[in-house]
């Protein structure tokens, strides 16, 4: 068997990648992966933890916080994607180290 | 030896972790967001080997099936003369450092754990059943506000991306 130190290592190379591209990364599109990236790795401990460690009584409360997790993304990547759509019309590019309207 | 077990999850996990690094470099946004969708993939086969099966086909449904097609539809829709001025990146080293300082955390915090010897102690036995029946007791306040929160957001998503046109 897996044991539960593998998937937390995954989860936290998920992690690592997703906010390198969070930092780095100048494309609107791009940290938005990000974002998905970092929200799939927890997702990933999530579902782990409740599979290793399941707390007596609790049994499924993993599985269903991951269902709630998974649905609130969904939420978020329409809103995120609606954001992208608007930049794009209004500067002609998604380049966020152009986003400075705000600035002076 | 070797069971297939573990073998199907170092192949998932190479795979989420290869598609991950590639959504992010690859060369364009397209195979990005397809190689983003591999990734959401390799998640749900990582979820179905956690015994997560109606997790798994909730991950493929909303990810690979909505979100995913999505994303190809706005890479579609913006990625026009998105190549050629979204190439510099002045944080990468920062980012680099940031991702190997975090990661290097979390190796110490769990190698100084004792999560290395925890393995599934009874097999799983959470069925959909299960889950339904949390969903429309325990959790069904929880469940209405997410259905308001889907519905603000569609509805703020709309109003954004509408065009001004009479």
């Amino acid at each position: 068997m897996v044991p539960l130190i593998d998937y937390l290592i995954v989860s936290s190379i998920l992690f690592v990648i997703g906010v390198y591209g969070l930092v780095s990364k100048g494309n609107a599109l791009r940290l938005f992966f990000a974002i998905e990236i970092v929200v799939n790795a927890a997702n990933l401990n999530l579902v782990a933890f409740s599979r290793y460690l399941t707390p007596a009584g609790y049994a499924a409360e993993g599985q269903t916080f991951a269902l709630f997790s998974i649905a609130i993304a969904a939420a978020e990547a329409a809103v995120g994607l609606a954001i992208v759509l608007v930049v794009f019309r209004l500067h002609k590019n998604v380049d966020v180290f152009g986003l400075r309207k705000l600035k002076n | 030896m070797i069971d297939e077990n573990f073998l199907a999850f170092i192949v998932l996990s190479i795979l989420t972790i290869g598609a991950a690094l590639l959504s992010l470099e690859s060369r364009q946004v397209v195979y990005g967001a397809v190689a983003l969708a591999f990734s959401f993939l390799g998640i749900a086969g990582l979820f179905i080997l956690l015994d997560a099966t109606f997790v798994a086909l909730f991950q493929i449904i909303v990810y690979v099936g909505a979100i995913a097609v999505l994303i190809l539809f706005t890479v579609m829709l913006v990625t026009k003369e998105v190549e050629a001025d979204a190439k510099r990146e002045p944080f990468q080293p920062m980012a680099i450092a940031i991702a190997v300082i975090i990661a290097l955390l979390v190796g110490i915090v769990a190698t100084l754990s004792n999560l290395t010897s925890i393995y599934p102690t009874a097999p799983a036995a959470i069925t959909v059943e299960q889950i339904g029946n949390l969903l429309t007791s325990t959790y069904s306040f929880p469940l209405e506000i997410l259905a308001l929160i889907l519905g603000a957001s569609i509805v703020g998503a709309l109003t954004m991306a509408k065009t001004d046109r009479e």
